[in-house]
């Protein structure tokens, strides 16, 4: 089902089918979004349903002023940057850092599957900043434009560049490259 | 968009699907008479508790500790039960003492009582 037919849908007060099609056309693609922050097979699950479950009580109130997919990815980004600030948090009481949570969760998930070069680079995305971080993986992961980017994070775009430069100097810095 | 060097459990996604599939059922919000019965429910019950207790407070409280209609029956049994004087619910010894008064005997102590001799015979004359 395509956006524009979703957003009929929930024009129309159809809310139960407008939900059954973005969980169809959407839950995947939100999954992998959500893991890039969580770093966790386990943490992702509970926020995918997490993220949904604010869709379907937000979904009454979608008015169609922007994309259905930036509205969705909007709701999904803040709850993953809201799942680090509180892994920072729990970092922080711990004497750790989130650094070394962050490597400990990629080195000791049964899920990964990439190689050393992969690994180090989620090691490294894992160490930006949150805002630089974010639009590194909306533009970089999810090919999203700086459009999308900035109605999603409501940021400008000149904004969004200028992060989006810092973080791949950045990942250099870090990579060594 | 770029490789993906995450998996996941085989068949996940057809069950995170499903799972999410069912929020709305899990999420569907009570009606009215659902969020208002356990008020009616608590609300009934402290009325119940109410009207119970200040039942049994009228049914004790309420009634004197001798009834009216039980005084007489007390009274018997005063004579039966023994007290520091019992003979002042003896009516018998009442009126054995009566008894042993004569008319002359009540004359005399009223006037030793310094009564008026003319009241008395103005009693007795219009007895």
């Amino acid at each position: 089902m395509t956006e524009r037919e979703i957003q009929t849908l929930i024009k129309d007060g159809d809310l139960r089918r407008a939900f059954d099609a973005i969980v169809d056309t959407y839950s995947e693609r939100l999954y992998w979004h959500v893991r890039r922050f969580t770093l966790s097979h386990e943490d992702t699950d509970d926020l995918v349903q997490d993220i949904y479950i604010k869709i379907w009580n937000a979904l009454p109130g979608f008015r169609g002023d922007s994309q259905l997919f930036t509205w969705i990815w909007r709701i999904a980004t803040n709850a993953a940057l809201n799942h680090v600030a509180k892994t920072r948090i729990r970092s922080a009481l711990s004497l750790s850092t989130y650094a070394a949570e962050a490597d400990r969760l990629i080195d000791s998930d049964p899920w990964f599957d990439g190689d050393e070069a992969e690994r180090k680079l989620s090691k490294a995305i894992a160490r930006l900043p949150s805002k630089q971080r974010t639009v590194f993986c909306l533009r970089y992961y999810d090919d999203l434009s700086y459009e999308q980017i900035s109605e999603i994070t409501g940021t400008s775009v000149g904004a969004l560049k200028a992060s989006y430069h810092f973080a791949a100097e950045r990942l250099k810095d870090l990579l060594e490259l | 968009m770029k490789q993906n060097s995450h998996m996941t459990p085989e068949g996940y996604f057809n069950d995170l699907k499903a799972r999410l599939h069912s929020i709305p059922c899990q999420q569907e919000t009570p009606s009215t008479w659902q969020r208002v019965r356990p008020h009616l429910a608590m609300a009934a019950a402290f009325l119940a508790i109410v009207t119970v207790g200040t039942a049994i407070l009228r049914s004790t409280a309420g009634t004197p500790a001798i009834g009216v209609q039980d005084l007489d029956s007390q009274y018997e049994l005063a004579g039966l039960v023994r007290t520091t004087s019992p003979y002042m619910y003896d009516e018998t010894e009442f009126e054995q003492q009566d008894a042993e008064f004569s008319e002359d005997d009540i004359i005399n102590y009223l006037i030793e009582s310094g009564v008026n001799i003319e009241n008395i015979d103005a009693d007795e004359t219009n007895d």
